[in-house]
């Protein structure tokens, strides 16, 4: 006993000293579940069961050279003031002799990442910033940029933005910066560092670093690699202010070159030593098209090493599985009633034609579409892949959506409101309606504990994500051995989430080791999207749709190296038979505010490797083309014959209106339906999907 | 020679000349006098602004197009004043050469020239001539065709163009341009764009009405009786309702935050709430609830130096439109302007309120 005191006597004093010593930790910082990586008040809404955050993380303002190209006046200040204060921004008109539109998010966001072209951040501060006199700004590209944004043709802004593509972002084995940049006196890396200075700026300025803790912004860019318009684009996201001095472009990695890209993250990020923390989102796998090499995909290629698939994992914890050019988590055919690797129907969702972002590349037949741009068999593959790689999986991938907003307008999602996210390139209206596979893209939410860079940067770390495409249902998903199957048991515990976390794990995380004998069990809850005011003149309130259902959505690996999928209802009713009023497309028929279960698989196999995850359908509602074909007199609902003759007069007008060119038939795309399409409708479900939980069986 | 005097002085005693004579001095002396005391800067002329019916017409359609239904006399009175006040732009931009001086129009005039010579013989020439001159002709051949008066997006830069050199106010300068005193008057004349909005932390139980269904709101009224009489605390009380994803205790959000989670309705009740007791039942977009208030914050005003850079913002864009709208009125003087209401079918002007 004495020996005991003495020890105790001995180490308290050091234990207070080493407390003591500890810097700028207050003593209510100290048992944070997460690291505070910066100096800020701690927030008042604290819940340490974590509480849903919806934001953005992929948005291009005016200092991205394509934005700009198509007559966006919004700087990243524009943005952050839109998705905090609702601010009203401008966007250009259909026609230049016509007033601008205006644009207003009608719920403010909780955090938001500007994430403009880092490619070319020095000759668009050069061309579009900078004094009369700066070196380079009367190069050629400078004076073709500015025209183009003036919104007077000539000259086209879709040739300019070709033409600054072609060298920093599109080529297959290198990149250069614009030939401006070789110019006597041109600077333009130092114009890069001043743009990425102006970038962080905007994003302290609107980080709420009170104790409110209204509003997160992520100091971030987009590394905009695109060999042969493959499209393998991430954003990189830091953590916190801490960041390097130059963003680390395509044109940093000398091309395409991904591994070079987490190199150089390390390099200057992670290892300088000032506490810079770094993930990075890619998004759109399916329009990554694929190689001889790849010839699964191009997003998720083969790794080449075992490092590769170490980095892959650590750098990427998520994926966009919707954004504006569509969605990626799977992809059927209904017409030839075929999928990629998969029959689930659904997977009509938001498919584009192509699989690569060329505007002139043709649409691929189902059965030749790389397997992996599609997100949910990259998950599959990645598990058959492991064993290969030290039984890292390399595509662990966690589910958030997003918008690829051109606009400055971040969290741009609703479908009534859709104006197209492309500036000029998306007005008037029959230029938007002829890019008809397109969308407004999804939104990005997390489950942290209070608003802060740090605890929504680990959220996304650990992948406790989920992503919606457009509305704000509220989902929580939790895998483990021990929930309670017994039907309306922990579904009404009014302490069911902490029973979520204490017996199991949430979202994104990997099921706890097996308890023998028993099946994995998952507890879904989710609730609808309460609905959104009007804030604009001429606008309606939008009410929360009804939920239809709840699906989990396994992927397995059998002995054989073989994967496979299968999608089951748990909850709702699929066949609630919910659908639009089609004059007026208000939604009609019977759903449900929220549901809940607690889902066992009985076909459980503990040899093989599987994950799941839950996907949450709204009922039907009308998609953003049906309200725009109306809005010009085509209606959608109506018979092939009477619509072809609607699409013929709206046709015509926009020619008469020098919209279009004559011959141009974008209208057409209003009749569209189930019938005489593979993958779009008048309507569609908007749905949520969770990241997923793994199951990994022990060595 | 004696003749001639004599027919000259017969003539000049003629009333008729001597009224003429008369009548010359005085039209030549008014002349003069005008010259004399016309202010160097209405010389160049009061010229004559009309708004055509056709015009109105034009700005009718318009607005019925853009809104659905036909503007009001007072909506049509301000489409009429914005008409003007855009035409006078216009015409002081083509007064500063405006429109020679940017290159923007240049290049929209040589695309139209060239449109509009398009299919003549003399494009076969014109892949063969030296493409700088070519623009060039283009160009004075627009001019010659008074493209540059017709086209609406030259005419729209222009009224664009002018309109910021009038309400310039440089920006550079704009920290220094005005004192805190300014700025603390701004704030003071629109409290309601920077109040800090009133708070609230509360905790609640929940009665979903999918579970429930019909019975929901009975449950909750005698939920509530039940928390009353038996004193029950906010802590121990949610575990008596339903399950609720957002949870049961909602630290300090604003009005505003509990209408985005918890729909309309809830967020109006709220407000009125009083605290330390259990109210309700409250509806929701999910259900009904039962809400103990624990504390309210009031809605005050932020501080200066809180919002320093989106007062200066405020104050700077309102210092402009006041520069643009008295610069206009300036301008406005050197226009006799004339609106031309159009007549209905029954002959009556059209539109035009009683007091013109």
């Amino acid at each position: 006993m004495k020996v005991w005191y003495k020890i105790v006597e001995a180490w308290v004093p050091i234990i207070l000293l080493i407390c003591l010593a500890l810097p700028g930790v207050s003593r209510s910082e100290q048992n944070l579940p997460f690291k505070r990586t910066e100096t800020r008040e701690p927030c008042d809404s604290f819940d340490p069961l974590r509480q849903p955050f919806f934001g953005e993380t992929h948005v291009h303002t005016n200092f991205s050279f394509d934005a700009f190209a198509f007559s966006i006046n919004n700087d990243p200040f524009d943005a952050y003031a839109f998705a905090r204060f609702q601010k009203e921004l401008e966007l250009p008109p259909p026609i230049p002799s016509e007033p601008e539109r205006t644009a207003r998010i009608r719920k403010p966001l909780d955090f938001t990442a500007v994430t403009d072209h880092a490619e070319l951040f020095g000759e668009m501060q050069i061309c579009t910033r900078s004094s009369p006199d700066t070196p380079g700004i009367d190069s050629l590209e400078c004076q073709l940029m500015r025209e183009a944004g003036l919104n007077m043709p000539p000259p086209d802004p879709f040739n300019v933005t070709a033409i600054w593509s072609l060298n920093p972002i599109l080529r297959n084995f290198t990149a250069r910066s614009l030939v401006m940049c070789e110019g006597p006196g041109v600077d333009c890396p130092g114009a890069a560092v001043s743009m990425w200075l102006d970038i962080q700026d905007a994003a302290e300025a609107f980080y709420d670093r009170s104790s409110e803790c209204k509003f997160t912004t992520f100091v971030a860019y987009e590394y905009t690699a695109q060999p042969s318009f493959d499209n393998l684009h991430r954003n990189v996201i830091f953590r916190n202010d801490k960041v390097p001095e130059s963003p680390i472009s395509n044109v940093t990695t000398g091309g395409p070159f991904i591994p070079v890209l987490w190199q150089k993250l390390r390099e200057e990020c992670l290892e300088a030593g000032t506490g810079c923390d770094v993930l990075t989102i890619p998004h759109n796998p399916n329009l990554s098209g694929s190689t001889r090499e790849d010839p699964a995909g191009r997003m998720f290629p083969d790794p080449r090493s075992v490092d590769e698939a170490r980095e892959r994992a650590f750098f990427e914890p998520l994926v966009e599985i919707i954004q504006h050019k569509g969605a990626s988590e799977c992809r059927f055919d209904r017409i030839a009633r075929m999928g990629v690797q998969t029959v689930d129907e659904l997977c009509t969702f938001e498919q584009v034609l192509p699989d690569t972002l060329s505007t002139t590349a043709p649409s691929v037949p189902i059965d030749e579409f790389p397997t992996r741009d599609m997100v949910r068999n990259a998950l599959k593959d990645g598990m058959a892949l492991a064993p290969n790689f030290d039984g890292i999986n390399p595509f662990k991938y966690g589910l958030i959506g997003s918008t690829d907003d051109h606009n400055g307008a971040p969290g741009s999602t609703l479908e009534p409101d859709f104006q197209g996210h492309g500036g000029t390139n998306d007005a008037p209206l029959a230029r938007m309606i002829d890019k008809f596979y397109l969308g407004p893209g999804g939104l990005a939410v997390v489950w942290a504990e209070e608003n802060s860079r740090d605890s929504i940067f680990e959220a996304m770390l650990r992948k406790e994500a989920y992503g919606t495409s457009g509305t704000r249902p509220v989902v929580r998903f939790f895998g483990g051995w021990e929930y309670d199957t017994r039907p309306n048991k922990l579904c009404n515990q009014v302490n069911r989430v902490e029973i979520g976390y204490e017996k199991g794990v949430p979202m994104g995380s990997d099921l706890p080791p097996l308890v023998d004998g028993t099946n994995p069990r998952f507890l879904v809850a989710a609730m609808k999207d309460p609905g959104y005011p009007a804030v604009l003149p001429g606008q309606e309130p939008i009410r929360g749709t009804p939920l239809q259902r709840i699906q989990i959505v396994k992927g397995w690996v059998d002995s054989d190296g073989v994967t496979h999928e299968k999608v089951v209802n748990v909850a709702g009713n699929a066949n609630n038979r919910a659908k639009v009023k089609k004059k007026t497309c208000e939604p009609k028929g019977a759903g449900f505010k929220e549901l809940c279960t607690v889902y066992e698989d009985k076909d459980f196999d503990p040899t093989q490797p599987a994950f799941y995850y839950a996907r949450v359908l709204e009922n039907p509602t009308c998609r953003w083309s049906t309200f725009a074909c109306k809005a010009a007199g085509v209606d959608p609902f109506s018979r092939q014959k009477k619509c072809q003759r609607q699409a013929a007069v709206a046709n015509a007008k926009a020619v008469e209106a020098g919209e279009i060119e004559e011959g141009d038939t974008p209208f057409n795309n209003c009749c569209l339906n189930e019938k005489n399409d593979p993958f779009l409708d008048q309507t569609l479900q908007e749905r949520a999907w969770t990241s997923p939980i793994w199951y990994v069986p022990e060595e | 020679m004696k003749r001639m005097i004599n027919a000259f002085s017969r003539v000049i005693r003629a009333p008729a000349l001597q009224f003429l004579f008369i009548g010359g001095l005085i039209f030549t002396a008014n002349m003069w006098w005008k010259v004399l005391t016309q202010d160097n800067a209405s010389r160049s002329s009061t010229e004559e602004l009309v708004i055509t019916a056709v015009h109105i017409e034009q700005l009718r359609r318009d607005w019925t197009g853009q809104t659905g239904f036909p503007p009001t006399p007072q909506q049509e009175r301000a489409l009429i004043e914005a008409a003007i006040d855009q035409e006078v732009l216009y015409r002081e931009a083509l007064a500063l050469g405006l429109d020679r001086r940017d290159i923007a129009i240049r290049r929209r005039l040589i695309q139209i020239a060239r449109f509009v010579a398009e299919g003549s013989e003399q494009d076969e020439e014109a892949l063969y001539r030296n493409p700088e001159q070519d623009d060039e002709a283009m160009y004075q051949k627009a001019l010659e065709l008074r493209l540059d008066r017709s086209d609406l997006v030259v005419r729209r830069r222009l009224v664009t163009m002018m309109g910021l050199i009038l309400e310039r106010v440089p920006t550079e300068q704009a920290p220094s341009l005005f004192t805190d005193a300014e700025l603390e008057n701004y704030l003071k004349r629109h409290p309601e764009r920077f109040i800090e909005p009133w708070h609230v932390q509360f905790t609640h139980v929940y009665l979903g009405e999918d579970r429930r269904g019909a019975r929901a709101k009975e449950d909750a009224l005698r939920l509530l009786d039940k928390l009353r009489a038996q004193h029950i605390k906010p802590a121990d009380a949610p575990g008596l309702g339903d399950p609720f994803l957002l949870g049961y205790h909602f630290l300090w959000k604003s009005r505003a935050e509990i209408e985005q989670l918890l729909g309309p309705r809830f967020a109006s009740s709220i407000t009125e709430l009083q605290v330390g007791v259990w109210l309700g039942p409250i509806p929701s977009s999910y259900g009904w609830h039962l809400v103990w208030v624990h504390a309210t914050r009031p809605a005050g005003m932020q501080a200066l130096d809180e919002v320093r850079n989106q007062v200066l913002q405020a104050v700077l864009k309102e210092r402009r439109k006041q520069r643009l709208r008295d610069k206009l009125r300036q301008l406005r003087t050197r226009y006799s302007v004339r609106v031309e209401y159009p007549v209905n079918s029954r002959g009556k002007l059209s539109g035009r309120d009683s007091d013109g």
